[in-house]
């Protein structure tokens, strides 16, 4: 272990790499200050840069833009009662009615501290926690590969999608997709028309910049700002370092809302949102005062803040160990690291140690260094927002495509990405959740490689269901399946008690 | 409307698409199956789905829908009101076209030329009309854009033909 965390600090001791970090820490918070751009978005827009930093720069990078990004989003939630990011709606709650007392840099520096503790404790989760879980997974084999990869999928679906069919389509596209090609298993052509660039498959990077980055674009482009917002307490702000020596007296809170978001990070297909919901209930419920939230109390803002970047290590752990990502941003990592060549999954800690340790050094310095960009920065970031948004918009839209042209440096994947893009924009207008979709890209091709060695291996399919783990994996795939039947069945019965 | 014709072009999509999984070539070597069953599965999921979706939409009688479209209206209003914006189709289409002709022109003018001018006009068009403005902002964006992807992660941009390419290799 000292080994591993002797790693660790040489990673984020070189300049170069602490540069990156410090980097994706400064884009973090303005990609989750922007209302519009979410820290899914962000870190696809900015996947293809990535392509030319060695793999654990890229991750870090990347890493530190999904943490920096989660804090980021409280800014305009605490200025301008816009939640930069769907998981800090809840400091809105408490961060608005602080700010509008004439407190807004109390709350910011209450929100960005409970961030970076919240952060900071999930990356020693990831630090320790993680090693332990890949160890385990060693033993897998091909059912239980194929299992995982099945209940990753059928979690998101069921869990992020608001309707499952809607989510299972999306799933069936992705599936699909992944599908085109030259088949590595069977080593036949699959839907290439005989078009030599089919062959190789349809690149997801394009697939994912386009479905997050160019619909992005594109709803950002239908939109117009009609109003202009002020802050609420009407001048320059200035965040307060005397808000530390308040965490003092909330230990207990801080506690429970750090397991509570690491937890429901690791579960696939939940996140930051749900963690923040949850931390933010459980602080009203354990509060000796609960009349007081809503008002602009420290409570209020640092429950849902210690949460929801608690979830970005937390999801971070099934998908360094397992290769199932926690949440849509960490869907993009994992595609990133499969750009840069690298499977993600219990043997990416045996044969690239070195990157996975630093990763996990840069992961915590990044939640560190957000105190310092939350403390100092803060009226940089303020600035930031007043950018026009066609400005702003437009250089969105480049990125999507210097990142799309960046990969081959052939035009075929920007139209890829474009097309990409207007099929997220419609999915997403009509109410299809994208992120079953990219899953799907990512682990069909795992799951139907697993499927076909595993039936050579076992002749059937049965041991799929028989061997313990693999079984388990199944069976929880098909309740995770009907778990919305089931909740919905319970909502009639109890609305039908109470008519 | 537009929900019901998005089922109805994946039902298409995926009953396209099965016929075409159907011809796929057996595999070479003795597998358990075949390479058409991944896809396949994909594609009937695809359409079992397609068809609940539109048979839902299809069952909704007119009130039903008119109710929940009002209902999602408002909610989205609301939101906007918050966040102080207004949808705008014409922007919408605006920028679709733009991007089009974008990923068009840049191929046979180049990164360097294309997208400042492209920015001027997406910023005249969306409202913007202050000479100064629509000229610094595209040239000092042009100017972080070739720092950022030339300089620092020597990203590949595309250079244009002809007497364009020329223009291009002068600066990357």
């Amino acid at each position: 272990m000292f080994d591993n965390l002797m790693i660790a600090a040489s990673f984020v001791v070189d300049p170069i790499n602490f540069f990156i970090i410090c980097s994706g820490v400064v884009l973090g918070i303005i990609i989750g200050a922007l209302p519009g751009l979410g820290t899914a978005a962000g870190v696809a827009i900015m996947l293809p840069i990535t392509l030319s930093l060695t793999p654990a720069q890229a991750i870090v990078m990347l890493g530190a833009i999904y943490a920096a990004g989660t804090a980021g989003g409280s800014i305009t939630s605490i200025l301008f009662r816009i939640p930069g990011e769907a998981q800090s709606a809840m400091t809105m709650l408490d961060g608005f009615p602080m700010a509008k007392r004439g407190e807004a840099g109390r709350a910011l520096g209450l929100a960005m501290t409970a961030s970076a503790l919240g952060g900071v404790f999930s990356a020693i989760v990831l630090m320790f926690f993680a090693p332990i879980l890949a160890g385990w997974a060693l033993k897998f084999g091909q059912a239980e590969y194929f299992a995982l990869a099945l209940f990753g999928m059928s979690t998101v679906t069921s869990l992020a999608a608001k309707s499952v069919v809607k989510g299972l389509i999306s799933t069936a596209i992705g599936l699909f997709l992944c599908t085109i090609g030259l088949s590595d298993v069977f080593g036949v052509e699959r839907f290439t028309f005989g078009n030599d660039d089919l062959r190789y498959g349809v690149s997801y990077i394009p697939v994912i910049v386009g479905i997050f980055g160019m619909s992005e674009f594109l709803r950002n482009a239908g939109t117009v700002v009609v109003r202009e917002h002020k802050i609420a307490e009407g001048g320059a702000v200035k965040t307060q370092f005397g808000v530390i020596k308040e965490f003092l007296h909330m230990k207990v809170l801080m506690f429970r809302s750090v397991i509570i978001g690491t937890v429901i990070g690791i579960l696939p297909g939940t996140g930051g949102t749900t963690g923040s919901v949850i931390a933010y209930n459980e602080a009203v419920r354990w509060s000796e005062h609960p009349e007081k939230f809503g008002t602009g109390i420290d409570e209020g803002i640092a429950a849902p803040e210690f949460a929801n970047n608690a979830a970005c290590g937390g999801a971070l752990v099934p998908t360094l160990t397992l290769g199932i990502p926690g949440s849509s941003t960490t869907a993009v990592i994992l595609a990133a690291l499969m750009s840069h060549g690298l499977t993600p999954g219990p043997n990416l800690f045996i044969q690239n140690k070195e990157m996975v340790w630093g990763v996990f050094g840069g992961y915590l310095v990044a939640n560190i260094l957000m105190i310092v960009a939350g403390l100092w920065g803060i009226w940089m970031f303020a600035k930031i927002l007043r950018v026009p948004r066609a400005i702003l918009n437009w250089v969105i839209f480049i990125l999507c495509v210097v990142g799309s042209f960046g990969i081959n440096s052939n035009l075929q994947d920007v139209w890829i990405m474009f097309a990409f893009g207007l099929l997220g924009y419609l999915l997403e207008k009509y109410g299809y959740p994208l992120v079953p979709l990219v899953l799907a890209i990512i682990l069909g091709p795992i799951a139907e490689a697993a499927l076909i060695k595993g039936m050579m291996v076992y002749g059937s399919f049965w041991p799929f269901i028989t061997r313990p783990i693999g079984g388990t994996l199944l069976f929880l795939s098909v309740l995770s399946m009907l778990f919305p039947l089931i909740r919905n069945y319970f909502e009639k019965r109890k609305k039908a008690k109470e008519a | 409307m537009g929900e019901r014709v998005l089922a109805g072009f994946f039902m298409v999509f995926a009953v396209v698409f099965f016929s075409i999984a159907l011809q796929i070539t057996p595999p070479r070597v003795d597998t358990p199956l075949v390479g058409s069953f991944w896809p396949g599965l994909a594609l009937i999921i695809l359409f079992v789905c397609s068809s609940i979706e539109m048979v839902r939409l299809l069952r909704q009688s007119k009130t039903e829908r008119e109710a929940k479209a009002a209902a999602d209206e408002k909610k989205k209003q609301a939101l906007q009101e918050a966040m102080g914006e207004e949808d705008n189709r014409n922007l919408l289409i605006f920028g679709g076209f733009i991007a089009f002709f974008y990923i068009i022109v840049v191929h046979y003018v180049g990164f360097l030329i294309t997208t400042p001018v492209f920015m001027a006009l997406y910023m005249y068009v969306t409202g913007y009309r202050k000479k100064v403005m629509l000229v610094v902002a595209p040239l000092l964006a042009i100017a972080v854009f070739l720092l950022l992807f030339v300089v620092a992660t020597y990203i590949p941009l595309p250079r244009g033909i002809g007497i364009f390419k020329d223009i291009s290799l002068l600066v990357y």
